[in-house]
């Protein structure tokens, strides 16, 4: 049976599923194999320790990093990943300082779902963490071997856990970078010390396979061992460290590495499992790139180890420092990996989004909320806006249907007021069902997503979280109304009575001039509009209002409309205020400032409903033409 | 840098994310000197205003823009103290 191959690797990753049921039965088998050497062999446990010391490190290095993630991180990550160079320049260079590739793949799986990033920036990240993660084997083939770092890890970790012990997030995270590294630097030197040891009971390189057949054998070992530590780093000092006390044969260490490289993937995909299509096509992308890069290095091993001799002898490595030969290896073939698939990026990323393809078929499905945002606070912010955003739109066609105007009138630049007197036209189209089926269960989706996000966030971030679940609010509120405004709306704009009908064209023409705002501020390009303008059509809302300002008793006393008409008109005249007032304000959340400090200023500035009608009332330069007289109540 | 603002920053290093009014006071006076420019450019449109119409909308904009800053203001002043 034929499958394609998009179809064959779709599969594989949706299969990863079933890793649950592996699970449970990996972990026991774990432990039974590491309590049996911990028996046999008690340099053995020091090993083990070694390696899950340097794992809590790691786990420690991450935390760190975390706390700077808050602006700083994402900041940068934005800034630097608009070109395919600059993405594969960042992956290289955060990975060296962070010593973690899977922090950055999580990370760049966060940013992608949320759609801060692109698919095509996303992989020049992952490939540029490839090249990064050998710098790993650089430091501790380079230093941690040659130099005693357990006595640099002593006071680091002193100094990192008195710094943990501080209440500001800076010095915290600071705290658990400087513990992370002496962890790191304790682990290393116990894999050291227990290899060492080791090779004086049970010699490791008898069992070395030469040739073919082990570069097979090695290459799977490697993908296993990465695969239960879940760190390609941890994999590559273990290599390190026994190669440099020689219980591993060079041949098998770069099988080894080369295994690693592969068995990486793993993080990737178990991070994509909870993520949209965009972080399924990344992590199909690092698949697809430490695959071809490890066959490719399986196929040319020999032009490899010739390269990497060269090489060796030219930057000053000794013939036998197999450790500084082995960081070599690894570093010349991600780079040749890189080298070889930067041409063909463009059909990569066709593949991906072929691969797994962005539901677009119904609107009320939500595009951006997904778990994989909830690792980075601004990346599960940005997430949950474009979700908002993505509720206005919808809610925008709805309202502007249910005003009987089609979207280009409103998109266009024609005169609304010209253009609604001279249009009768009634949008017939079933409100209740698309309002159900494009703003209730999306609305539902954030409120729930937000109750699911509240604990993982604080400070200026909750103030955030509670002011898009307002707007949402809003937007729904919205859709309301102008159901509400529509029942009379429909019938009088199709009415002989040519005063009914200018009255409530009036109304839609103000309606959908602040639309057209709204989109104008929604598109972001226009600088002759900002968010404070939106008070000015609140304000000319308020001091045009016929109810306030007599038109509509006139209207009745000259029989020009019918009481009943005018009961109508002043219903619908609250309906409009409202939905007027709640646009603005979903404008002013969603299109304002995104910085906390400048959104706060617009916020401080920007008039709300009392200002508006204390500014209506009869004045020196701007007013209704009557004071009010009534109040406007819903019925 | 001065003893004082030395002693200022490590306090905002060791209160994290506590001390923001200076930024917040920063873009609320960024704020103002925008709402004054749009302030000139309403004046200019509403002297070159022809219909009644396009006087009364210059004047609602005026009034806008007028009142915002009138609150920014005040905010402004509670932020200094």
């Amino acid at each position: 049976m034929n499958r394609p191959f998009h179809l064959v690797l779709r599969s594989t990753i949706a299969g990863f599923g079933a890793g649950r049921v592996i699970r449970r039965i990996f972990l026991p088998v774990i432990f039974i194999v590491l309590t049996v050497g911990f028996w046999v062999s008690p340099d053995f446990r020091v090993v083990s320790a070694g390696v899950a010391i340097f794992l809590f490190g790691m786990i420690s290095l991450e935390e760190g990093f975390r706390a700077f993630s808050g602006g700083h991180l994402e900041r940068i990550l934005q800034r630097t990943t608009n070109g395919l160079w600059k993405s594969i320049s960042f992956g290289v260079v955060s990975t060296a300082v962070m010593q973690s590739s899977s922090l950055v793949s999580v990370l760049t799986i966060s940013f992608l779902s949320a759609e801060l990033i692109g698919l095509a920036s996303g992989i020049g990240i992952i490939f540029g963490a490839n090249i990064g993660t050998t710098t790993g084997v650089w430091l501790v083939a380079g230093l941690g071997l040659k130099v005693n770092i357990a006595a640099y890890a002593m006071p680091m970790l002193v100094f990192g856990v008195l710094l943990i012990f501080q209440s500001s997030k800076t010095m915290k995270g600071a705290g658990y970078i400087l513990a992370g590294l002496g962890f790191l630097f304790l682990g290393i030197h116990y894999m050291k010390e227990g290899f060492t040891t080791f090779k004086e009971t049970i010699d490791l390189s008898q069992f070395a396979i030469s040739g073919f057949r082990g570069l097979v054998i090695f290459l799977l070992v490697g993908t296993m061992a990465t695969v239960v530590m879940q760190s390609s780093h941890a994999t590559l000092v273990l290599i390190v460290t026994a190669l440099a006390a020689g219980q591993i044969t060079y041949e098998n260490a770069l099988a080894l590495a080369i295994g690693a490289n592969v068995g990486t993937t793993i993080t990737a995909i178990l991070g994509a499992l909870g993520a949209n299509s965009q972080g399924k096509q990344l992590a199909a992308g690092h698949l697809i790139f430490n695959v071809v890069t490890g066959v490719v290095a399986v196929v040319f091993i020999h032009q490899f180890t010739w390269a990497v001799d060269l090489i060796s002898r030219n930057i000053g490595v000794a013939a036998d420092d197999y450790t500084l030969k082995l960081a070599v290896f690894h570093s010349l073939f991600n780079i040749v990996g890189v080298v070889l698939m930067v041409p063909v990026m463009g059909r990569l990323v066709a593949f991906l989004e072929l691969l797994f393809v962005r539901p677009t078929k119904d609107w009320a499905e939500p595009r951006y909320l997904n778990a994989a945002v909830f690792e980075v606070p601004d990346a599960l912010l940005a997430a949950l806006r474009n979700e908002t955003l993505h509720l206005f739109d919808n809610a925008f066609e709805i309202i502007a249907h249910a005003l009987s105007l089609h979207r280009r009138a409103i998109l266009s630049s024609a005169d609304l007021a010209g253009f609604v007197a001279k249009s009768s036209e009634v949008i017939d189209f079933d409100l209740d069902a698309s309002y159900e089926r494009k703003v209730k269960t999306l609305h539902a989706a954030i409120l729930e997503f937000i109750s699911r996000a509240q604990p993982m966030v604080s400070g200026a971030n909750t103030e955030q979280l509670n002011a898009l679940r307002e707007t949402a609010r809003q937007i729904v509120e919205c859709v309301k109304d102008a159901k509400h405004l529509r029942k009379n709306m429909l019938r009088f704009i199709a009415s002989d009575n040519q005063d009914i009908r200018t009255e409530y064209n009036a109304l839609r023409a103000k309606l959908g001039t602040m639309l057209r705002d709204l989109h104008r501020l929604r598109a972001g390009n226009d600088t002759e509009v900002d968010v404070l303008d939106l008070d000015e059509l609140n304000l000319e809302m308020e001091s045009t209002n016929v109810v306030v300002d007599g038109t509509l008793d006139r209207l009745i006393r000259d029989a020009r409309i019918t009481a009943v008409m005018g009961s109508s008109l002043m219903n619908d005249m609250a309906y409009v205020r409202s939905l007027a007032w709640n646009l603005a304000e979903v404008g002013k959340t969603l299109f304002g400032a995104v910085d906390h400090a400048a959104s706060d200023a617009e916020t401080l500035v920007a008039l709300d409903k009392e200002d508006i009608q204390r500014l209506a009332e009869p004045g020196p330069e701007v007013g209704p033409r009557h004071k009010p007289k009534q109040g406007e109540q819903r019925q | 840098m001065k003893l004082n603002d030395i002693i200022a920053s490590v306090q905002d290093l060791l209160q994290g994310e506590k001390s923001s009014d200076p930024k917040r006071k920063a873009a609320l006076e960024d704020l103002m000197a925008k709402l004054e420019k749009k302030e000139t450019k309403v004046r200019r449109k509403l002297k070159k205003a022809e219909t009644a119409e396009e006087r009364a909308k210059y004047e609602r904009k005026l009034t806008i823009v007028r009142a915002q800053r009138e609150k920014g203001e005040k905010a402004l002043g509670t932020l200094s103290t």
